[in-house]
């Protein structure tokens, strides 16, 4: 006899969609408050992702002005301060990023004019920008009334007499630009290097300090996504409270275990998509906002072109685990309904 | 008396004869009970819902069940309708033994061979009056062309063929048991279950609702067993079992009763 029965025929999704389509849109209030659960996790997640993303970009920057401002420091103490003073540039192309900053920061202090010496090509964009850079073709004009001879470039030095160019320089100093080997000098010629590396401590103390933020960083995410969890299995075990009859007459009605759990891991996914959808678009406005805040419309322009897969791919991530949390944190509600004994349809006044 | 020990063979004799379906009738029987036990625990308190209870009912019978709460009518019920198994003894439904069946097979069981019939009507309020009858034959498989055409067809037979596309909230009492009552019968069950389905309906939609269950119970050679202290639907039975203390103790046609009788007031 049992041979005869079969499993049950398993219920076509259309059907537990349909029920759960209905039951959102009937039970619109609580809906919302479990999607507005997971739209706070995920804007959470999302703005935290982004704004790591687009610091990473300007910080980036932010490092490259820094080096630059230490290496005027270093140039100044030698010299003095630039403003109104001739430089003699010798260009060995090309620049480091750091070396663009530093004649940024030169012509932002008022040096009056820069000589480039350079052999042969164009003179880079950064140079000829600011409208105070010559070129001269000799080493007499080179050093002519300058405070100090600049070695810029990461290329081949051109081949020049050092002595005959710092002659006319006030100090006969030539500063180096990038990280590379000293020229070989005359005796009465000084070298100073501008690009040094920060002293081992300091790196020790910096790297220190960025090991302490991403803990944090994923201290806080945890935390949050823990918060999130709790906050939708909370109301989605209200739901399920809610839904007791209900769930216990269509056991009544012969619907599966199986068929009761879909019901509401449907559901879930569903609210965790919505949610995730709108906690992505949030979060990533809060993060953009902050950033234009602190650092302004063009960094946060460049920041944007630079990093805009990073924050695409973290936008992707964040939807996934805002369905994922949702279906997580559903799981124990749902095994709950599940497992109800339909007898409990049949008490009158439920 | 613990309900774990099986019945001796003279218990069961006496539940057999004292308790089986009419003879001389060789209809099927749609449901037998043979000396059910329910034990619940709750800590290290035991109730016993159930001390040897014994039926037999007949294809196409109307029986009715009464009993005080407590008297261990609705664990009875439960077991009837596949929604609980005994602690010891047997319950057939179709000849099925449900102590056999793991839990998917009971629910294949509940959607083909049981329909219910609640107090409370149980209607999912979010689906329309159609959906809620389709729903128990979406559960059995049937594609949704025909369960529609089914559905609609059973809906016209309980009068409800003008509001199908209602939903229950805007149905009077009366008119949401008819619902109740065209799921109940959506996958052409076995045998209908109803629990007190007059309880909560005025005098007069109570009256209409068991003329509408009797005719049906006509025309479609239906089985109806209810929980009821409804006069009217007493007398409609065609045996009435009485339970106390979880044991049937009396099984009389309605007219052998003198329904004017104390224990009915």
């Amino acid at each position: 006899m049992l041979s005869t029965i079969p499993n049950q025929v398993r219920l076509p999704l259309r059907v537990a969609v349909g029920v759960v389509a209905q039951g959102i849109r009937i039970r619109l209030g609580r809906s919302l408050v479990t999607v507005t659960g997971v739209v706070l996790g995920v804007a959470f997640l999302t703005s935290i992702l982004t704004t790591q993303t687009l610091h990473r970009s300007v910080n980036t920057e932010d490092r490259l002005r820094e080096q630059a401002s230490r290496a005027f420091g270093f140039l100044t103490a030698e010299t003095g301060p630039v403003f109104g003073k001739n430089l003699g540039v010798v260009l060995a192309a090309p620049l480091s990023p750091m070396e663009e900053r530093l004649l940024a920061r030169l012509e932002r202090d008022g040096a009056a004019e820069l000589r480039v010496y350079a052999p042969s090509g164009a003179l880079p964009k950064s140079l000829t920008n600011n409208g105070r850079a010559r070129r001269v073709r000799s080493e007499r004009e080179l050093g002519q009334d300058a405070v100090a001879i600049l070695l810029m470039g990461r290329g081949v030095v051109p081949a020049l007499d050092w002595s005959l160019a710092t002659q006319g320089t006030r100090q006969r100093l030539v500063a180096l630009g990038s990280e590379r080997a000293m020229p070989a000098l005359p005796s009465q010629v000084e070298g100073v290097a501008l690009a040094r590396p920060l002293p081992p401590d300091e790196q020790r103390r910096l790297l220190e300090a960025a090991r302490r933020d991403r803990f944090r960083a994923i201290w806080i995410i945890g935390i949050s996504l823990l918060v999130t969890i709790i906050g939708i299995t909370n109301s989605m075990l209200m739901s399920v409270t809610e839904r007791f009859r209900d769930i216990g007459t269509m056991k009544c009605l012969g619907a599966e275990s199986g068929f009761i759990r879909r019901i509401f891991l449907i559901e879930a996914s569903v609210m965790g998509l919505v949610g995730g959808v709108f906690g992505v678009l949030v979060g990533n406005l809060f993060a953009l906002t902050l950033t234009l805040v602190t650092y302004g419309p063009t960094l946060l322009g460049q920041a944007l072109v630079a990093e805009l897969s990073a924050l695409g791919l973290g936008g992707a991530v964040s939807l996934a685990v805002g369905a994922l949390l949702s279906v997580l944190a559903s799981l124990y509600p749902a095994e709950f309904a599940a497992r109800m004994l339909p007898a409990a349809a049949l008490r009158s006044n439920v | 008396m613990t309900a774990s020990n099986p019945p001796d063979a003279a218990t069961r004799e006496r539940f057999q004869t004292l308790f089986r379906a009419p003879t001389g009738d060789d209809r099927p029987r749609v449901i037998r009970a043979v000396n059910v036990h329910k034990t619940y625990t709750t800590g290290s308190q035991q109730t016993h819902a159930l001390r040897g209870a014994s039926l037999e009912v007949l294809r196409g019978e109307y029986l009715s069940i009464m009993g005080p709460s407590g008297s261990g009518k609705s664990t009875l019920f439960n077991m009837i309708g596949a929604l609980q198994k005994p602690s010891s003894g047997k319950v057939y439904i179709d000849q099925v033994d449900i102590a056999e069946l793991d839990h998917n097979e009971l629910a294949w069981l509940r959607c083909r061979k049981v329909g219910y019939i609640f107090q409370s009507y149980n209607l999912i309020q979010v689906m329309t009056c159609l959906e809620n009858v389709m729903l128990p034959m979406a559960f059995a498989g049937l594609e949704p062309e025909p369960a529609r055409d089914k559905a609609v067809s059973i809906l016209k037979l309980v009068g409800l063929g003008h509001r199908m596309l209602h939903k229950p909230g805007e149905l009077s009492g009366g008119q949401q048991q008819r619902v109740a009552i065209a799921r109940a019968l959506a996958n052409s069950p076995e045998v209908v279950l109803a629990d007190e389905p007059t309880a909560n309906l005025d005098q007069r939609t109570g009256q209409e609702m068991i003329e509408l269950l009797d005719d049906l119970k006509q025309r479609l050679q239906v089985t109806v067993i209810s929980a009821t202290h409804d006069l009217k639907m007493l007398q409609k039975s065609d045996r009435i079992l009485w339970i106390e203390d979880g044991r049937i103790v009396r099984d009389a046609r309605p007219s052998d009763i003198d329904f004017g009788s104390a224990e009915f007031h």
